[in-house]
């Protein structure tokens, strides 16, 4: 484990920092190593068949990866008392990791020489890296053992496998060195070809031949070396171009032998499925398999939450031994550490929040009062007839002693308006509703109602008291980080040095403060807002169309009537938008700005028409929006093109006046602007939640 | 601290900031409960420009503390890109244009070899820390460094002789200091060895490097001692005074209007922790800290303690030089 202590214990986010003892340490998992159920499992490195490890950036690729590689197999041989090749036929495989920005691809190409050379030039330096990880493995499993007789036997038929120059040495650590001499003077006339103009590489091994061919050879020399697999694990093919991941796939295709390839990449880094076997694509379950990391987790949340359990046990046992010794010690639940928001709406917070203010007094009631006298004037509200009709109204639905319940009549009154009931019956029966739950708490339709609309009606509470929004809970935070861990990892790491910057003393007394969680959320979201920064020009298109959406978002939420509860999702037809709009769209689930919605929805790549996104929830602190959604508002082609492409700033200015004058009072727009904007057909009604 | 929509806006943003700084540069030297701590000796306001709490935490907001690493890297400046390029010059300025860099290199190792590195005033204060940084920053060998005391040879006084030098081939004598504030303790020590090492021998040269100067004692020094060089690593203009006119921490024109009535309540607590400096010694009006000590020329608000005319909790606290 690391020698220092760090400060935080979530301090170290990415896997690539990790040392291979905090890999090993950290390592969590949801079911034993050979249950299929156990991401171990999931990963399928005993497998031949190729498998492509996929997930946004932070789900934990590289950790299982890593996990899974030989530097990390030996470490559990050596906890187990098993000798190396004893281990391996254990597991059935060695991992042999490489990380292709190791490779330093973007060197392949350009200076002044064709594509196709440089794809040659590529393979053949693929060649001889993986070869050459795949020797230092079988170097270290042959040293020291009664092996050692092989060596010359196994040089001789891995000389075979080379078109010209065969290396002449007799042991691996040889081989080794002469590949690495070749691969330096690959090296040097790669960096070079741009002063020199010239590429005149030895290429000394076909495509595939030291790949697969070297672990046949090894297994080919005695029967003590045979009995697993060579998992070449390739981590961050998004680094790759087109051209040297279709020279990838086709490895994958033309896979032999006792060797097989596991692929970690972005979710939306592969870039083709093209070989270069006469153009044929590889099919998944065909030709791979596919484990999509944060989908698994966002499709199990039961899975998921004992993932992130797990995974935060385990980095204070081994970064805060302060916070004692796991659960039985502290005998608390890991949840117990966190404060949760105040959502019961008679706890007494609420009237602090309104400041003890009487019912008449409340932000919520004045609002209504003034806009039912605005619209007294125009005349045109039913059951509102003088200023004694609107007191009645407000007599009616006050609620003294639980201001949140009297924000929901407010809402359910501002509803009725919209839909040109009469106000007064509304109110009345509101009253009676109310006075139901009050005295039985019964799940009956209010209770619903209030359910559905709690995060926002405290939002609007919050903000009428100008109190900043409260994020907080290890629940929330987990439904955050939408299946990807280090989304949580970071989450948490930013609470915790807001409350020990705080005074407080995170997992070692008391609960960490609503406080010190919630400017941790809007730090976290910050973080990764701000990142995005650095991604050039398609960035800033994302963050404009991230801006625009989460703006409409927030007019719903704030709204007198919002059309939709905990709104952060929307659907759209594939089939409509612009050729910029559906790129930033496209761009935005790329980069994880935007998740697509599951839930028994078809994915996008299917035939699906519609696809449904939500605003990934560790950006919603930075807008005060709900992480538990709810509604999905699906968008016109109008209202997609106006989000999501940048230049359409006065297009983008008129559907914020449409979502504002359709959910606020007095609701002039409400239906005749909707029909201007929902010109395809789609459904762009207003909705009516309070319907039965 | 009191809460509002409005103070709340404010106190957000300048937490943050604190936060960051504590985080990092700052060295953990003051998180929330102390910096609520140490607001809690100023008075609250229902007005944000009046409530003398935000106009402290917007100051210290703009603390620069200087940690170990960073005074041991100004240290290694001060050597590399101050001390050494001035020895090469002079070396160079009696050369032929053509002589080449290792010639001149072996020149001023020559030269360094005939020079001593001297702390200001006694042992125990931070000039001797600073010393014994610089060495190790620089890999200097012992040998090159001395007390101020041992510049003299008095063997002979009171025997009929006078003060002599201990170290008659030695060329020059650089002195180190944290910083130059008002420049009054540095003309103090140049009266008290720059003169009289002087007298013994002219032709001896003097070198005074603050790591931090404020202009107008830097200008003193030059004008009123004998020192043949002074220049300090950071030269901090009269923009650095918090309440300046041209103050740059009020150069915003949203908070412009904040600074006189900050340099009040300063003044007005100042009076109070030290009554002849209420605004740091000579009106230094700095907001800045080391890591071994915070010089009087800040504000006594960041630094006064139980030992001043008044109680105070310090934010960052100042180990004042005891006299028994």
């Amino acid at each position: 484990m690391a020698s220092v202590m760090p400060s935080n214990p979530f301090s170290l986010t990415k896997a690539n920092d990790l040392s291979d003892d905090q890999i090993q340490d950290l390592w969590v998992d949801i079911a034993p190593p050979d249950s299929p159920d156990s991401l171990f499992g999931a990963g399928r490195f005993a497998s031949p068949m190729p498998t492509f490890i996929l997930g946004s950036k932070g789900s934990g690729k590289t950790h299982l990866m890593r996990y899974a590689s030989f530097a990390l197999q030996k470490k559990r041989f050596d906890r187990d008392g098993l000798a190396l090749l004893e281990g391996a036929r254990n597991d059935g495989y060695v991992g042999i990791y490489t990380l292709c920005s190791g490779l330093e691809t973007g060197r392949f190409q350009g200076k002044g020489q064709s594509n196709e050379a440089w794809l040659e030039v590529f393979s053949y330096y693929l060649e001889l890296s993986l070869g050459i990880a795949a020797l230092s493995v079988i170097d270290d499993m042959l040293e020291g053992g009664a092996h050692g007789h092989l060596h010359p036997m196994l040089c001789a038929r891995i000389g075979k496998l080379f078109d010209s120059n065969p290396p002449a040495v007799s042991d691996v650590g040889a081989l080794i060195d002469e590949l690495e001499h070749r691969r330096r003077e690959l090296d040097y006339q790669v960096n070079n070809a741009a002063f020199t103009g010239e590429l005149v590489p030895n290429i000394t091994a076909s495509r595939g031949k030291l790949i697969f061919g070297i672990p046949q050879a090894v297994q080919s020399c005695s029967t003590e070396l045979a009995g697993f697999l060579f998992a070449y694990q390739l981590d961050e093919l998004e680094n790759l171009t087109e051209a040297q991941q279709k020279h990838v796939n086709t490895l994958v295709r033309d896979r032999r032998g006792p060797a097989t390839l596991k692929i970690g990449a972005r979710q939306f880094g592969i870039k083709t499925h093209a070989t270069m076997s006469a153009g044929e694509e590889n099919i998944r379950d065909s030709e791979y398999e596919e484990l999509r990391l944060d989908l698994r987790f966002r499709r199990n949340e039961k899975t998921y939450k004992d993932l992130v359990a797990a995974l935060v046990e385990r980095r204070l046992q081994n970064f805060w031994p302060q916070s004692s010794t796991g659960l039985a010690g502290r005998s608390r639940r890991l949840s117990d550490w966190f404060e949760e928001p105040k959502r019961d709406p008679f706890d007494p917070f609420f009237i602090k929040l309104v400041k003890s203010a009487s019912s008449a007094e409340r932000p919520h009631m004045v609002r209504l009062r003034d806009a039912l006298t605005a619209g007294l004037a125009r005349g045109d509200i039913a059951g509102v007839r003088d200023t004694a009709d609107i007191e009645r109204i407000l007599d009616a639905i006050a609620v003294q002693d639980a201001p949140l319940l009297e924000k929901l009549n407010t809402v359910l009154l501002f509803n009725a308006w919209s839909k040109g009931q009469n106000l007064a019956e509304m109110a009345a029966s509101v009253r009676s509703e109310c006075e139901i739950f009050r005295s039985s708490k019964s799940a009956g339709r209010y209770r619903q109602k209030l359910d559905h609309y709690k995060s926002d009606l405290i939002a609007q509470m919050f903000r009428d008291a100008s109190f900043r929004h409260n994020y907080g809970g290890l629940d929330e935070f987990t439904r955050m980080s939408e299946g990807q861990p280090r989304a949580l990892i970071t989450l948490l790491k930013q609470t915790f040095d807001w409350a020990t910057f705080q005074g407080e003393r995170p997992f070692e007394a008391g609960s960490i403060s609503i406080d010190a969680e919630s400017k941790g959320a809007l730090a976290a979201a910050d973080w990764f807002y701000n990142n995005m920064r650095k991604a050039g020009g398609e960035g800033q298109a994302i963050l404009i169309a991230i801006d625009r959406l989460a703006e409409l978002f927030r007019i719903n939420r704030f709204a007198d009537n919002p059309i939709e509860c905990s709104l952060i999702g929307f659907s759209v037809s594939a089939r409509v938008g612009s050729e910029t709009a559906q790129k930033n769209l496209r761009l935005a689930l790329d980069h994880s700005f935007l998740v697509e919605i599951l839930g028994g929805q078809p994915e996008r790549n299917s035939e699906q028409i519609t696809g449904k996104f939500q605003l990934n929830r560790m950006l919603v602190p930075k807008w005060g929006l709900a992480t538990g959604r709810r509604g999905i508002k699906p968008l016109s082609e109008t209202e997609l093109n106006a989000i999501f492409d940048p230049k359409q700033v006065d297009a983008f200015e008129k559907v914020k006046t449409d979502w504002t004058s359709r959910m606020n009072a007095p609701f002039e727009r409400a239906r005749r602007a909707s029909k201007a904007f929902g010109n395809n057909g789609s459904d762009d009604d207003q909705n009516d939640l309070f319907a039965e | 601290m009191r809460s509002s929509p409005l103070h709340d806006v404010i106190a957000d943003e300048l937490q943050s900031k604190i936060k960051t700084l504590h985080g990092s540069i700052w060295e953990r030297r003051a998180d929330w409960p102390q910096v609520l701590d140490w607001l809690d000796q100023f008075d609250e306001n229902d007005d944000p420009t009046a409530d003398e709490q935000l106009q402290a935490l917007r100051l210290l907001s703009n603390f620069m503390y200087f940690g170990v690493n960073e005074i041991r890297a100004l240290l290694r400046s001060l050597y590399r890109d101050t001390f050494r390029p001035q020895i090469a010059k002079e070396v160079r300025s009696g050369l032929d244009p053509s002589i080449t860099f290792d010639v001149i290199g072996g020149m001023v190792a020559a030269e360094l070899r005939q020079t001593r590195f001297v702390s200001l005033g006694n042992p125990s204060e931070s000039s001797a820390l600073l010393l014994y940084y610089f060495r190790q920053e620089n890999c200097l060998p012992k040998n090159l460094f001395l007390h101020g005391s041992d510049i003299f040879d008095l063997s002979a006084v009171g025997a009929g002789g006078g003060v002599k030098l201990q170290h008659p081939d030695i060329t020059r004598y650089v002195f180190i200091d944290d910083l130059c504030g008002s420049g009054q303790q540095g003309r103090e020590y140049s009266k008290k060895v720059v003169t009289p090492l002087k007298r013994i021998s002219p032709s001896v040269k003097t070198y005074y490097y603050p790591i931090f100067g404020l202009s107008d004692g830097i200008d003193h020094l030059r004008t009123n001692t004998e020192f043949d060089i002074i220049y300090p690593v950071v030269e901090l203009d009269p923009t650095f005074r918090a309440f300046a006119a041209d103050s740059r921490l009020y150069v915003e024109p949203a908070i412009a209007d904040l600074r006189l009535p900050t340099e009040a309540t300063c003044r007005r607590y100042g009076r109070d922790l030290w009554p002849a400096h209420p605004l740091g010694w000579e009106d230094g009006q700095l907001y800045i800290g080391f890591a071994h000590n915070t010089p009087d020329n800040s504000l006594p608000i960041f630094w006064s303690d139980h030992t001043g005319a008044k109680q105070w909790r310090p934010i960052f606290r100042r180990y004042p030089k005891v006299s028994w």
